[in-house]
């Protein structure tokens, strides 16, 4: 059994909604999912707000961590919150993209990526699926590998 | 995705292996090795053989996401269901060796199947939803990503493979 960090933990702190655009979130993803060099935006769900874990509160390898160590062989990648278009899509705006804290007891780091229409509803929008298929590909172009999958 | 050694490979044929104890000794081996090798070269030099081979592969790889559980990428995704798989087979009866065989066929985090093409920087998909839809997406490099949309027909199917094709061979 491995012991968790304790920057991990909540301990009672409070959630933190501003982000910085260079911050970084951070994903599992599997080896199938990266091909030929690039990887694939099938890799990528917004069916609903996406998990992602901020590095503001956190570290690449935490994304892995597990007590049973179950996430041993997947890798992590990381998008910036600069990569979430504030305007989407760039002909037809309709929606926004951005980041909210969403903070776990075992996992403070823990934010999803929210969707909201344009002009704003302040609540979540799920965007149509073209919008999505075209946004997972446009993140899916500015990802960048901090861990490698073996599996 | 587990797939058995050697299926769908072009390599993969082989002559029926000669009995160690068998009459004619050397000549025998000889005789084996000459078939053995031609046989390999008619199935590399064969369109049409090139063509099942890299098809079989296909479906394997597709046939092996049906034992897919949900929650495969931990972050809840559903595993492909048999609207995906079988519009899947439909999308593979209209691809031609020049996208079998560069296609990877993975799960799509959104539910559903990818049918992926990656060439140098040129990156090209097709899915195949758990709800029906067939959409996908081609780009090069960074460059904003364009739609290639179905109404999952047989004609838009072609269509839509007929962008990837010119896509990933330009």
């Amino acid at each position: 059994m491995r012991n968790r960090p304790d920057r991990m933990r909540r301990n009672g702190r409070a959630d933190d909604q501003t982000f910085g655009a260079p911050e970084r979130l951070f994903r599992r993803y599997t080896r199938l999912h990266y091909i030929n060099g690039q990887f694939s935006n099938t890799g990528f769900s917004f069916d609903s707000p996406p998990s992602v874990t901020r590095e503001k509160y956190s570290e690449a390898q935490d994304v892995i961590f597990s007590e049973a160590d179950e996430f041993a062989n997947w890798g992590v990648l990381s998008f910036r919150v600069a990569d979430l278009p504030t305007s989407f899509p760039p002909e037809n705006p309709l929606i926004r993209f951005f980041p909210r804290h969403v903070p776990m007891e075992d996992n403070f780091a823990h934010s999803e990526v929210w969707s909201d229409a344009i002009p704003a509803t302040g609540g979540y929008v799920k965007p149509s699926k073209q919008t999505r298929k075209l946004f997972r590909a446009l993140l899916s172009q500015r990802c960048v590998v901090e861990i490698i999958a073996t599996a | 995705m587990p797939v058995a050694e050697g299926a769908g490979r072009l390599d993969a044929f082989e002559f029926p292996p000669l009995a160690e104890n068998n009459a004619v000794g050397q000549a025998g081996q000889a005789l084996w090795t000459r078939v053995n090798d031609q046989l390999g070269d008619s199935v590399r030099n064969s369109v049409f053989w090139t063509a099942t081979i890299l098809l079989n592969r296909a479906q394997m790889q597709l046939a092996a996401l049906a034992s897919l559980k949900s929650n495969w990428d931990t972050y809840g995704a559903s595993a492909p269901n048999q609207v995906a798989l079988d519009n899947g087979v439909r999308l593979l009866e209209h691809m031609t060796p020049i996208e079998l065989s560069v296609l990877n066929i993975v799960p799509s985090a959104e539910g559903g199947v990818g049918f992926c093409f990656a060439v140098g920087n040129r990156y090209a998909d097709i899915e195949s939803s758990n709800e029906g839809d067939i959409l996908g997406v081609k780009y090069v490099g960074t460059d904003m990503p364009v739609l290639i949309e179905t109404d999952g027909s047989d004609a838009s199917i072609e269509a839509a493979l007929e962008q990837v094709r010119t896509h990933i061979s330009a």
